[in-house]
């Protein structure tokens, strides 16, 4: 007999070995002397189903997660490669949501996916999509609020984003991955691009757009919970100065459009008169 | 020590299929069951739905990742979202399963088989009432299907669990499908499990559809209650009496209607044998 303890480790241990290797030969013998195999089924037989169970509801997690990274790889080269990331880094977590916290970074780090240098970015971007839709909400910032306020105050307005805003920065346009019919097909024109993807949500809703130079320094600015005042003159790096005051009030604007400013708004300390 | 939820009638799982009618108002049930852990995040869609249902009926928080059996300490972040949960939604009741889902700090994500041993009774009574220190309520334990058994289990399933509700002071989730599931894999007689059964103790009753593999039954909640199921409910309301009762339809989750006929259905079983059983005593 086991103590409970080591009892429900050596059948972790042995549930959890590999697809390809739970044809029983990686159960734990102490074990399976314990399991009683009657009917139709042996014990070994018995521990198998809870294999076949493990694997086959951790894949689908991950398959939901990540459905354009499987659409990419295949049945297959998926099955194998998800398989191989759950062994590196087994579940952590009560809930199912955070299986695949680390498959990105898993990603950029597996040899065997060289072939495939975007899929990194494109589970990153997947990823993101999930930590947008499931954030805290939030009440948006609306335009009468922002139009009340007297253009003297802007420069030390503070704007808060909402937690549903995610900035991704990749080095392929995965975005373009993402809404292709065939993501497969797609994936074998994609050309390497540095491109900074802004995720967000409106009401329950999760869309993604690539942002240019301007937007993403504005992007960094608003993050890190700078007043406009320094937000622009930030800008004055990727901006002539005469543009940089609307170019900023348009940027706000769309923001509020695409309801990633939250309320409230106040006056920063950190801001200057300009 | 006494156990004591309220009767809700029939109701159903609160899944993703139906998240469009919740939020339209046209989803009416007597009742929903939430999985627990699909509702512990920050906000967005699900958070809305649940508190969507709350608002037009009853609501129960079912978990899956409680691992009540597992010989690691109980997460303090899990219960710490639980009561959180809990506190947002203000469930009729919070219920778990009698099985460990993780060691080592390792999450196996299923319900995963306990010896039904002393020592293994006592551990499981210790966390129960942990718990339930935690939440500030009783809990009620379900009866999870099993695919193996333990040759050092001193005592059938049945009188683990009902130890377990009497020492822990908590309440019983039945699954009636499970302990036939359970039943066919091991060889034993289902009513003999349900006869078991404290009716004091039994504050909610599982329905669902499962899969005959050949070699074994398979608790896949994908289909509709199979007769010897419905015949096993008859035992269980003839036991207990009017017990809250929930279709658990997982996975090809049917069509509004399909799931609330299934709902009527139990409620007409439910009926019958109420009826009958008050024919025979008048």
């Amino acid at each position: 007999m086991l103590p409970l303890r080591e009892l429900q480790a050596r059948f972790l241990r042995s549930i959890a070995t590999t697809p390809e290797r739970s044809d029983g030969h990686g159960f734990d013998p102490a074990l399976l002397e314990l399991v009683e195999g009657r009917g139709r089924l042996g014990s070994t037989d018995r521990l198998g189903v809870y294999t076949e169970m493990y694997w086959a509801r951790l894949l689908d997690v991950l398959r939901d997660d990540f459905p354009r990274v499987a659409a990419v790889l295949g049945a297959d080269r998926f099955t194998a490669l998800a398989g191989a990331y759950l062994e590196r880094h087994p579940s952590t977590d009560p809930s199912v949501r955070w299986v695949g916290a680390n498959f990105a970074d898993f990603l950029a780090e597996w040899g065997p996916v060289d072939d495939l240098p975007f899929l990194a970015d494109l589970a990153r971007l997947e990823w993101t999509r999930l930590a947008v839709f499931d954030a805290a909400d939030a009440a948006p910032l609306r335009l009468e609020t922002l139009r009340a306020i007297p253009p003297s105050e802007w420069p030390r307005l503070s704007f808060h984003p909402v937690s549903a805003l995610r900035v991704v920065r990749c080095a392929w346009p995965v975005h373009e991955l993402w809404v292709a019919d065939d993501p497969k097909a797609a994936a074998t024109t994609v050309r390497p691009a540095a491109t900074v993807l802004r995720v967000w949500r409106e009401a329950f809703a999760v869309y993604q757009t690539p942002v240019d130079a301007v937007e993403h320094v504005a992007l960094r600015q608003l993050l890190a919970g700078a007043p406009f005042g320094v937000m622009c003159d930030r800008l004055e790096a990727v901006l002539p100065p005469p543009a940089v005051a609307r170019e900023a009030g348009a940027l706000i604007l769309r923001w509020v459009e695409d309801q990633i400013l939250a309320l409230p708004l106040a006056p920063s300390r950190r801001g200057r008169a300009r | 020590m006494a156990f004591s939820v309220p009767y809700l009638g029939h109701g159903v799982g609160l899944r993703t299929t139906h998240f469009p009618r919740v939020l339209d108002g046209t989803a009416r049930a007597d009742w929903f069951e939430a999985v627990s852990e699909n509702f512990m995040i920050d906000g967005g869609r699900p958070l809305a739905v649940l508190e969507r249902a709350r608002a037009s009926c009853p609501v129960v928080l079912h978990g899956v990742s409680l691992s009540l059996g597992s010989t690691d300490p109980l997460s303090e972040r899990y219960l710490r979202a639980l009561r959180a949960l809990v506190d947002r939604i203000a469930p009729s009741w919070v219920s778990d399963h009698l099985c460990w889902g993780s060691v080592g700090g390792r999450y196996a994500h299923d319900l995963l088989p306990l010896p039904y041993t002393e020592e293994a009774l006592e551990h499981v009574v210790d966390r129960v009432e942990t718990v339930q220190n935690r939440l500030g309520r009783q809990i009620l334990i379900e009866n999870v299907s099993s695919y193996l058994t333990f040759a050092h289990s001193a005592m059938p399933e049945w009188e683990f669990l009902a130890a377990i509700a009497e020492r822990a002071d908590c309440g019983i989730l039945l699954d009636v499908n499970n302990v036939y599931v359970s039943a066919v894999n091991h060889g034993f007689d289902p009513e003999r499990y349900v006869m078991a059964m404290p009716p004091d103790r039994v504050g909610q009753i599982h329905l669902a559809g499962h899969s005959d593999k050949g070699t074994h039954l398979l608790d896949t909640h994908d289909g509709h209650v199979v007769p010897a199921v419905w015949d096993l409910y008859r035992v269980a309301v003839q036991r207990c009496g009017p017990i809250s009762t929930l279709i658990e339809w997982d996975d090809r989750v049917p069509e509004w209607g399909v799931l609330c006929a299934e709902a009527e259905r139990a409620r007409m079983v439910e009926a019958q044998m109420l009826e009958e059983a008050h024919a025979a005593t008048a």
